[in-house]
């Protein structure tokens, strides 16, 4: 409870870029109705995703210790409301992409499997990413963190944005995918349903490792000072 | 019956050692942790805290540590730093909000009722409080709940008399029922001098003096007078001697009152004239 | 009753306390048989430490101005004479201790202080 408790804290410190949100989600239906296909709003919520995932690092300032650290908990509920903030946008684009496909199903289109396996990797490679970027930035630890993000906070999720893109640079339309687009997507393709369980396995391996990060970062946050 | 324990606390930095720090503070009481800027005085007060961790020895909150037991050990602490400490982006509603989730003894009518006396706006934005209305949102957020142990660290700093008055009389009416106690860091005492029972002085990380304020000022005396009329007797008992160009002011162990002749002017010193002597004398 | 603290007074603030407080038991301006305010109260209203105002009523109570009653406080006792007597007399063999001591210290003869002594009655 207590760690939900500081998700809350750090969504309140970035409320202001929050609320950017909703215009974001139009953006992703806007490009949808554009006619690309339906991984591409959903890749592009996960862009969003890791960007907003490591707001609460940036606002991070040496002197709220004295408030946030004093308040009655353990590093753990610090730590795990922070991966916890970070996993809901995750969670927020998976939320979004369902109810997207569940209109589309509901007007009559067909999801074809071999998108949803798609979509199982791109969620897996976001939690990835996301926990990397956590380990990175707990590592330098609470109080340098600001001045790193500053520099790269949006590098890691152009690099993912772009290598979406790239893998993806021959889906123009839903469905309509040739034998000589890359060789992932060929696969994806022709295996589609083992490769939905593949998916879902990569996406668990992925959270798995953002489990693993969480302890990592409790055990470096724990021996740390805050200032 | 102690509040607050602390044994052996140390703490190393590259630059700077805090050394072997001992003191016990009784329920009820308040003590003044004194010494100049750079001396400790924080880097004490974050291990009380547990903003940092201590490399050696142990702090205990009506015997309970940290480590035991960081929620029981957190609720009994109330702090308020030099710097203020909501984040940025915080309305008063969100801290009241925050509170209300960690604190189970936060009391909201309590909160209210303090915004309300000293006209803390709710709706204007807290990064553009004066520093005064930082310091009383802080001790309205602290004094809403349930606390043993206030920690101020230069808490008054920056502020006018009328509102140092005031936070005097919040200080002395926390331990009113002899139940709560009050640890303050400042380099400069003035008109907190009055309501301390117990002074630690530390310089350099280290332990100058420790003791009841009262046994303090007795067991000194601030000596006035001209040079040439000092003994090679008296000389040695001197501590931290300051001359000007016609005389010296230096401070005497009271018990070696007896050196003293009638060329001299003697004064019962305050704790900052002892600070600056034992300074001055490098000890 | 009335308290006022100096900071330039020679007396140190628990003294000034015992002083004023025993003037007004004396003269009885505070009334055989009253409460005094709890050791805290007065801290808080005096602004001083508690530690000041616990030493100056076990000043009171160890010269039998006043006695501390479980769950009463500390009422004012009536005024003994004798007692007074007493307490009077030690005061002035303390000071006249201090005045030997120090004449010894400065190496006076007896005869010199005790001229010193004649001198100043007669004033």
């Amino acid at each position: 409870m207590r760690a939900i408790h500081f998700m809350m804290i750090d969504y309140i410190k970035v409320k202001q870029q929050l609320y950017f949100m909703p215009l974001f989600i139009v953006i992703a239906l806007v490009l949808w109705g554009q006619g690309f296909s339906f991984l591409m709003p959903f890749s592009y919520m996960i862009f969003v995703a890791i960007i907003f995932a490591t707001a609460p690092f940036g606002a991070c300032k040496r002197g709220d210790a004295g408030f946030l650290v004093l308040l009655p908990s353990t590093a753990a509920h610090r730590v795990m409301g922070r991966f916890l903030y970070g996993m809901s946008f995750a969670g927020l684009a998976v939320v979004c992409s369902g109810i997207f496909m569940a209109y589309y199903q509901i007007t009559g289109y067909e999801i074809e499997t071999w998108t949803v396996a798609v979509s199982l990797f791109i969620l897996a490679f976001c939690i990835l990413v996301i926990t990397l970027e956590f380990l990175l930035l707990y590592l330098v630890g609470e109080h340098l963190a600001p001045q790193l993000l500053g520099i790269v906070r949006v590098a890691p999720a152009m690099a993912s944005f772009f290598a979406i893109m790239y893998v993806m640079d021959d889906v123009k339309e839903m469905g309509n995918i040739s034998m000589d687009s890359s060789v992932g997507l060929s696969i994806m393709y022709h295996m589609g349903s083992e490769m939905v369980q593949i998916g879902g396995i990569a996406v668990a391996a992925a959270l798995a490792i953002w489990a693993a990060a969480i302890v990592i970062c409790v055990k470096v946050t724990k021996r740390r000072d805050f200032v | 019956m102690e509040l607050l324990e602390v044994k052996n606390l140390s703490k190393h930095y590259k630059a700077f050692d805090l050394q072997n720090i001992n003191f016990t503070l009784p329920k009820g009481y308040i003590m003044g942790y004194v010494g100049p800027n750079g001396s400790g005085k924080s880097t004490t007060l974050n291990l009380i805290t547990n903003i940092c961790k201590s490399s050696e020895g142990e702090i205990r909150i009506n015997g309970i540590s940290c480590e035991e037991d960081a929620v029981a050990y957190k609720e009994q602490i109330g702090y308020i730093g030099d710097e203020f400490y909501f984040p940025d982006t915080f309305k008063v509603k969100n801290i009241r909000r925050v509170l209300k989730n960690f604190y189970p003894t936060f009391s909201e009518e309590k909160f209210d009722g303090y915004l309300n006396k000293w006209k803390l706006p709710e709706k204007k934005p807290i990064k553009d409080f004066s520093r005064g209305m930082k310091v009383m949102l802080m001790f309205a957020s602290v004094l809403s709940r349930d606390t043993k142990l206030l920690v101020l660290d230069e808490a008054t700093n920056g502020l006018d008399p009328v509102m140092r008055t005031e936070i005097l009389e919040l200080l002395q009416e926390y331990v009113m029922d002899g139940e709560r106690s009050v640890i303050f860091s400042t380099h400069i005492l003035s008109d907190l001098e009055q309501i301390a029972d117990y002074i630690y002085f530390i310089h350099q990380g280290r332990t100058v003096l420790y003791d009841a304020k009262d046994e303090l000022i007795e067991n000194y005396l601030l000596i006035k007078g001209e040079r040439s009329a000092v003994s090679g007797e008296l000389k040695k008992e001197l501590i931290g001697v300051i001359d000007n160009a016609y005389g010296f002011e230096a401070l005497l162990p009271s018990d070696k009152a007896g050196l003293l002749g009638s060329d001299f002017h003697y004064e019962k010193p305050n704790i900052d004239q002892i600070v600056v002597h034992y300074i001055k004398d490098g000890r | 009753m009335k308290i006022i603290i100096s900071n330039q007074s020679e007396l140190p603030i628990y003294a000034q306390i015992r002083e004023q407080l025993k003037e007004q038991i004396l003269n009885g301006q505070i009334p055989e048989g009253s409460t005094l305010p709890s050791i805290r109260q007065l801290a808080k209203e005096v602004g001083v430490s508690v530690i000041t105002t616990t030493r100056a009523y076990s000043d009171l109570e160890a010269e039998g101005f006043i006695a501390s009653m479980q769950g009463k406080g500390s009422v004012v006792l009536p005024i003994d004479n004798s007692l007074l007597k007493e307490q009077s007399l030690m005061r002035i063999e303390e000071g006249l201790t201090t005045a030997i001591e120090t004449a010894r210290t400065m190496g006076m003869s007896e005869e010199e202080l005790l001229e010193i002594f004649k001198n100043l009655l007669e004033r």
